[in-house]
């Protein structure tokens, strides 16, 4: 068992916790970003190699069968994941703001005028 | 004459819409206001012209910037997703048509529409691309501008309902993208066809099924994991509203078939459970909607009802199931559309989603009023409507496979669906006309014209299901990867122990038609009495004192479902606002999921 998974299901399960558990918008949006982070570090995990270069090409100079690079598509992958979660972040909070506006406070349980 | 660009085009087309229609708004209001109409037209076009080489069995794979698969990103277009994109791309033009007048008063609609646009761009990228990385971006590209469309409003229940999406969708989105990376980490590829060839499932396989089935169950709405649905649809501004309701769950639907019976090839597995989900969704979305007095929440349960049917369609696994499944999300799309657009036309003359004080709109809306009647038949699977086409096939398609108990829930969701609609019917069109609406007139003629195109569409797949069924059936062909041959049988016609005929119906329908209008016309008009009884108890009154005392919607069946008040507490409770609890049945759905695969596989 890699020591990188063990974290990524930590924190994985961190950030569901607090979306389960708490009741404070903010915190709410920090477990979702903590659930993204967490499966980001597991993409960027799964594209290294123990003792890789990074994957940037000098083109004269490549020797593929000397140099171990690490697999660079993860990392490209992360980046649009990253911006992605991002933007869902700085949402989340302008209608955090909004809720907060209109219902005086950032408790969820108190949210709820929407039911049945 | 296709352009070899046109599988991008559709990408293109509402993504550049949705930048340029802001820009064209500094010109001239009007300009942008027909911008994102255009595009969508222009990208159904795109498709439409598609149409003919994918639909005699050729697959288009759109290498982008001339790189081929594995390594490229390619589009993947055959029969099932250019059947999706059709659909979507179609009602997204009505959508943009209806929301010219009807977002006219509004001030930041330079907003909505780019908001718009991009939904419609990841929803057309969702339904298109041929790889599993570029599918979670354009899934998030959709939700997000989802989520923003939700909030647009900026009132309580709309902040309310688009945090709570958020959240929930936030999660799902994890959970998709945890099984990508489960994939990429076990096969190095993304690409659809290749993981296809590769996968194995093993138990990561397992684990990422889940992780997708629960994501895509979400986004299409099944029970348990539609608690966001009946918030948000209306919450949203009736245009998207109506594609929400009718097209979004088209992405959901899409993307079960797509990856998890053709890209995990796990359709032995997972068809069983699909299927009581959908019964379940069925069941449960309709006795929710016979208790509901908001006009669009009330859409919003049958929309979540309706999913049941289609999902039921797609678990049943077998050529006229799925068949029956792709038809009735065409027809659903169609006829919830038209709905929609009737129940935000109501809003646009009155100004209120409350059935208890609407009442005798006929009048003033003949329009409308025929409209909601043409969608209300056609939702309810009353022939010669198309909703009933597809209905059928999906009892005999259940019937067939053996699932007598489904048959006969999915029979009784359909009654529960068409007495709904009776009550929203009489509660807003017919009864009493209030005072304060005497001055209402019908909708404009620019909202006029799609929701008349639409109850034109219903009609017409009604009495010739043929029609849209082949291109139906080449979709189901594509999943099943077999051919199917468009046949009696498969419209589950001409069976050994049930009959019947499109034509005819329409016919019967229409001989009974003229025969009430005949006894109309022939019979004696008693002239009503401009009197107004205000009295609690309308619904008690009705027929006894007065002949037209209003009928109040909420209580039409009270009588009914008294007896089901333990049922309702406990639906109530569960459905009781709480975005934990909604996270909790998120989670537990995922395990279940997980526990069923894990024994199944």
């Amino acid at each position: 068992m890699n020591i990188d998974y063990l974290v990524v299901i930590i924190v994985f399960a961190i950030g569901l916790y607090a979306v389960l558990i708490k009741k404070n918008l903010i915190k709410i949006i920090i477990g979702l970003s903590l659930m993204e982070y967490s499966v980001q570090y597991f993409l960027i995990a799964t594209g290294y190699v123990a003792g890789g270069s990074p994957p940037i090409v000098d083109v004269p100079l490549i020797t593929p069968n000397t140099v171990v690079m690490v697999d660079p598509l993860p990392q490209a992958l992360v980046l649009t994941s990253i911006v992605i979660g991002l933007s869902v972040t700085a949402l989340a909070l302008s209608i955090a703001i909004v809720l907060y506006r209109q219902y005086g406070t950032l408790d969820i349980t108190e949210i709820r005028g929407l039911k049945e | 004459m296709i352009s070899p660009h046109a599988p991008i085009l559709m990408i293109l087309l509402p993504l550049s819409a949705a930048f340029i229609s802001p820009l064209l708004g500094l010109i001239s209001g009007k300009l942008r206001d027909i911008i994102p109409f255009i595009a969508f037209l222009s990208a159904l076009i795109m498709g439409i012209s598609m149409l003919s080489p994918v639909m005699s069995g050729e697959v288009i794979i759109y290498e982008l910037a001339n790189r081929s698969p594995p390594i490229g990103i390619t589009l993947y277009i055959d029969a099932l997703s250019l059947f999706a994109a059709v659909v979507l791309l179609g009602m997204a033009s009505f959508s943009a048509l209806y929301a010219i007048p009807y977002k006219q008063g509004d001030k930041r609609r330079g907003k909505f529409y780019t908001l718009f646009c991009l939904q419609i761009t990841g929803i057309t990228g969702v339904m298109l691309t041929g790889d599993m990385f570029n599918l979670y971006v354009f899934f998030e590209i959709m939700s997000v501008s989802t989520y923003a469309l939700v909030a647009y409003n900026r009132k309580k229940d709309s902040a309310e309902a688009a945090f709570k999406l958020l959240t929930l969708g936030g999660v799902v989105s994890t959970f998709i993208l945890f099984g990508v990376a489960l994939l990429y980490a076990q096969y190095q590829t993304l690409n659809m066809i290749d993981l296809a060839s590769r996968i194995t499932m093993t138990s990561v396989d397992v684990i990422s099924l889940a992780f997708f089935l629960v994501g895509f169950g979400f986004k299409a709405g099944i029970i348990p994991l539609h608690f966001w649905a009946a918030d948000a649809y209306p919450a949203a501004p009736t245009p998207t509203g109506m594609l929400l309701a009718g097209s979004f769950k088209l992405a959901g639907v899409y993307l079960i078939a797509r990856v998890v019976y053709m890209v995990f090839g796990a359709m032995g597995a997972t068809s069983p459970l699909l299927a009581t989900l959908g019964v379940l969704t069925c069941f449960i979305g309709v006795m929710m909607a016979l208790i509901q007095h908001d006009f669009k929440r009330l859409l919003s349960y049958h929309a979540i009802s309706q999913l049941g049917y289609i999902i039921v369609g797609i678990g049943l696994a077998t050529p006229l199931g799925i068949s029956g499944g792709l038809f009735h999300l065409l027809n659903n799309a169609l006829y919830k559309g038209l709905l929609f657009l009737c129940a935000g036309a109501v809003f646009y003359r009155i100004g209120t989603w409350d059935l208890d004080s609407m009442g005798g709109l006929s009048k003033k809306m003949p329009f409308t009023t025929l409209m909601f009647l043409i969608g209300s038949l056609a939702i309810s699977g009353v022939p010669p409507f198309n909703g009933f086409v597809s209905k059928w096939m999906l009892y005999v398609g259940s019937f067939e496979k053996e699932y007598y108990f489904f048959t006969v829930v999915l029979i009784l969701a359909s009654v529960g669906t068409l007495s709904s609609f009776l009550k929203a019917l009489d509660s807003a069109f017919f009864g009493q006309l209030k005072e304060e609406y005497q001055t209402v007139k019908d909708v404009p003629l620019l909202m006029k014209i799609p929701m008349g195109t639409i109850a034109v569409v219903c009609i017409l797949f009604g009495v010739f299901p043929r029609l849209p069924l082949t291109l139906v059936e080449k979709a189901t062909g594509a999943i099943l990867n077999t051919s199917i041959d468009v046949g009696a049988y498969n419209l589950g016609i001409n069976l050994e122990y049930a009959y019947w005929s499109p034509v005819m119906m329409a016919l019967v329908f229409v001989f009974f038609i003229v025969f009430v209008w005949l006894t109309f016309r022939t019979g004696k008009a008693i002239s009503p009495k401009s009197k107004r009884t205000e009295m609690a108890e309308d619904t008690y009154v009705c027929g006894e004192e007065d002949y037209y005392v209003h009928v109040g919607g909420s209580n039409l069946y009270y009588g009914l479902l008294a007896p089901l008040s333990r049922f309702y507490q406990y639906l109530k409770s569960e459905h009781n606002g709480l975005l934990q609890n909604y996270a909790f049945w998120v989670v537990f759905t995922l395990i279940l999921m997980i526990a069923y695969l894990w024994r199944v596989i």
